[in-house]
């Protein structure tokens, strides 16, 4: 495990140093490496994948190395976290490549207010109509500050859509017994929290400082054509067949003699090879998180917080950390919060569920993929700041 | 003849795999063991994308130059394939239970917050029928919380929405005949013959499941071990306890069972919230 962690540290490492080196030193620095790196990616693709052939096959015999109620549940959680997810994931994936083909900077431009105060309220609203939980929201976000959404606007609506879905509305309804005041106050409490978040962000960075460039794997084209580094979002308008049969925006083009059906089954190609490559550079950090998640959930006993429920500021400290490792879905988090209703403050079993589809673990490593470091730092520690103020707030006025 | 690119033939792999997975776990109904049944259509969906993308992978099989995804990430993104190929997970074990522990179920008396249920907020010696406890359940337990041969039996369809009743208004259930079946869950503090008999609640996943369940008292409560699958037949009464989570004393529904035997533990320990109360049944 130690060795997987380390492993994805120095591979973060590398992929930013490829996008700040130019081309033509990253060339020969992977060829000198090339043969090494063959070597341990395969090596760390066999291990995994002999483990799956072998473990079977032992089963049942004196050489059986994996049972036992700690793997069979750690596995369990974490395979239903991943499985939970991956719709979801794959939603918001395919959201963002409609985003990177169909929407321009310009239609944006048009539909956005221009002040600051009616952006964020939009923004912190726009979860009402547009449903998506926490794993959707990133590279739904993702995409629409790369189209050049206003970074406050993309921060809020990443942060309060989760919240404010009626799908999750409605589970915290039902989760509290039919406590309309509980969903209520997640909902507003939610938005107010996002728009500080959004704020706060907007003051300290531009859209251009946080952003990554684009990568291969991710937002750009993954055909390796040799003009996915940023080009693709804003400038990859030209019509061209690959020797793999792949159009970038040939129906967006237009022109020329294909036809209308042509043009149309290219274009879905085109967003579904888009969609495959988005799916591989978050889905991967989505594993991670569920990883972490899942061992935390495995090792973790509930009773070494016997005693502390009840204290107004240490209690919601707990809280918001559980819910940023646990990584629970924002549709399921309040029926968790309810077992600790009584046993914890009020402030804190708000602050489970507000921190939670904010930032969690899956998040921040997801944002790591299109964001820079510094940022989604700033973004974790603003989270946190505002649900423990807003909480304690809670606790102090006896709500 | 065109060479087959390792990488891309690796996620095309990758793909189809995950969409065989989830598709084997679907047909052979042990999907249920990860995710709320109500939640198998986004599964449906999730294993159509995935041989999709696998279509849309294919002409790139064959495609030279540059790799463009490392292999260590393509491992990480098929290792919850892997693992659950490799262990065949049945679900999470009883022991988890002891990690994610057990709520008294009692109601404290103190102060209440803006979150607790409506149900919650009364007094919990409250009889059904006098009060606001009474007119959320229409006055009248034995509409909502019908009994068999003059026992009430938590079932598993209806485990989470009959405990809820309990829980909101013990009073009504004092001196009632009850029958519950679950795993034995102990909770430190309490004596060998107080238990309780439990079952993991999922609501949308096995990762968030929680720990529901009725405690018991049985003269011989120690020869069961944790996690033992078991059926208690009793009476419901009002014990008072001291809850080292509130740090102070609550009053709690509690099981003087009559009687409690081992039975056979079922294909899944899982029970999943009904909505609303529980349907008549007879």
């Amino acid at each position: 495990m130690i060795l997987f962690f380390s492993r994805a540290r120095s591979l973060l490492r590398v992929e930013r140093s490829f996008q700040e080196i130019p081309k033509g030193a990253i060339r020969l620095r992977s060829i000198r490496h090339n043969s090494a790196r063959e070597m341990k990616g395969w090596l760390f693709f066999a291990l995994p994948a002999a483990a799956a052939l072998l473990i079977p096959a032992l089963r049942g015999t004196r050489l059986e190395i994996v049972s036992g109620p700690v793997l069979q549940s750690f596995a369990t959680i974490f395979l239903s976290i991943v499985l939970e997810a991956m719709p979801f994931v794959m939603l918001g994936v395919f959201v963002s490549s409609l985003i990177q083909f169909f929407v321009t900077e310009e239609m944006l431009a048009r539909a956005l207010p221009k002040r600051t105060g009616s952006g964020l309220l939009m923004a912190s609203v726009l979860g009402f109509v547009f449903p998506i939980c926490e794993c959707c929201s990133v590279p739904v976000m993702r995409r629409l500050v790369r189209k050049g959404v206003p970074l406050h606007v993309g921060i809020t609506f990443m942060m309060a859509a989760p919240i404010v879905n009626p799908v999750v509305l409605l589970s915290t309804y039902y989760a509290f017994g039919g406590n309309v005041a509980a969903a209520a106050v997640r909902a507003v409490l939610g938005m107010v929290g996002a728009m500080v978040v959004g704020l706060a962000a907007t003051k300290c960075f531009s859209a251009q400082e946080v952003l990554l460039p684009e990568t291969a794997s991710s937002d750009g084209c993954s055909c390796g054509c040799g003009h996915d580094r940023g080009e693709v979002a804003s400038s990859c308008r030209h019509e061209h067949e690959h020797e793999h049969g792949h159009a970038h925006d040939a129906a967006r083009s237009s022109g020329g003699a294909s036809t209308l059906p042509r043009r149309a089954l290219s274009l879905a190609r085109g967003v579904l090879e888009h969609t495959g490559a988005e799916l591989f550079s978050v889905g991967r950090f989505l594993v991670l998180g569920a990883l972490i998640s899942s061992l935390a959930q495995t090792a973790f006993a509930k009773d070494l917080l016997t005693g502390i429920g009840q204290h107004q500021v240490v209690s919601v400290v707990v809280m918001m950390l559980l819910a940023f490792v646990l990584s629970l879905c924002s549709e399921a988090d309040a029926f968790i919060a309810r077992t600790f209703v009584g046993q914890f403050s009020p402030g804190a079993v708000m602050a489970f569920i507000l921190l939670g589809p904010m930032i969690d673990i899956k998040n921040v490593l997801m944002l790591q993929e299109g964001f820079r470091k510094r940022f989604v730092l700033f973004l974790t520690v603003a989270a946190f700041a505002v649900c423990f103020v807003l909480c304690v707030a809670i606790n102090v006025a006896r709500l | 003849m065109k060479r087959l690119n390792p990488d891309e033939s690796l996620w095309f792999l990758i793909l189809l795999g995950y969409g065989a997975y989830i598709a084997y776990l679907l047909g052979s109904g042990d999907m249920i063991y990860f995710i709320n049944p109500r939640l198998n259509v986004f599964m449906i969906a999730s294993a159509s994308v995935f041989f999709l993308l696998a279509c849309i992978q294919l002409p790139r099989l064959f495609l030279s130059g540059e790799r463009r995804r490392d292999r260590f990430w393509m491992a990480l993104f098929a290792l919850p394939m892997l693992l659950g190929v490799a262990t065949a997970p049945k679900g999470l074990h009883e022991d988890i239970a002891l990690n994610k522990g057990i709520f008294l179920g009692g109601a404290t008396g103190g102060p209440t917050s803006f979150l607790d249920a409506p149900g919650r907020k009364t007094a919990p010696t409250a009889k059904v029928g006098k009060g606001p406890a009474g007119e959320k359940y229409g006055g009248d337990w034995e509409s909502v919380a019908p009994t068999e041969d003059g026992v009430f039996e938590v079932d598993a369809a209806h485990f989470d929405s009959k405990l809820r009743i309990v829980e909101d208004v013990p009073g009504a259930f004092a001196d009632l005949k009850v029958r519950i079946a679950g795993f034995v869950q102990r909770r430190s503090g309490l004596p060998d013959e107080r238990f309780f008999v439990a079952r993991m609640l999922i609501v949308c996943c096995a990762a968030d499941s929680t720990v529901r369940g009725l405690m018991v008292e049985w003269p011989d409560g120690g020869s069961f071990a944790q996690g033992e699958w078991v059926e208690a037949e009793g009476t419901i009464i009002l014990q008072e306890f001291y809850d080292d989570w509130f740090l102070k004393n609550v009053t709690v529904p509690m099981i003087r069972a009559t009687r409690v035997e081992a039975i056979k533990r079922p294909s899944t320990i899982y029970v999943y919230p009904a909505s609303g109360v529980p349907e008549q049944q007879h």
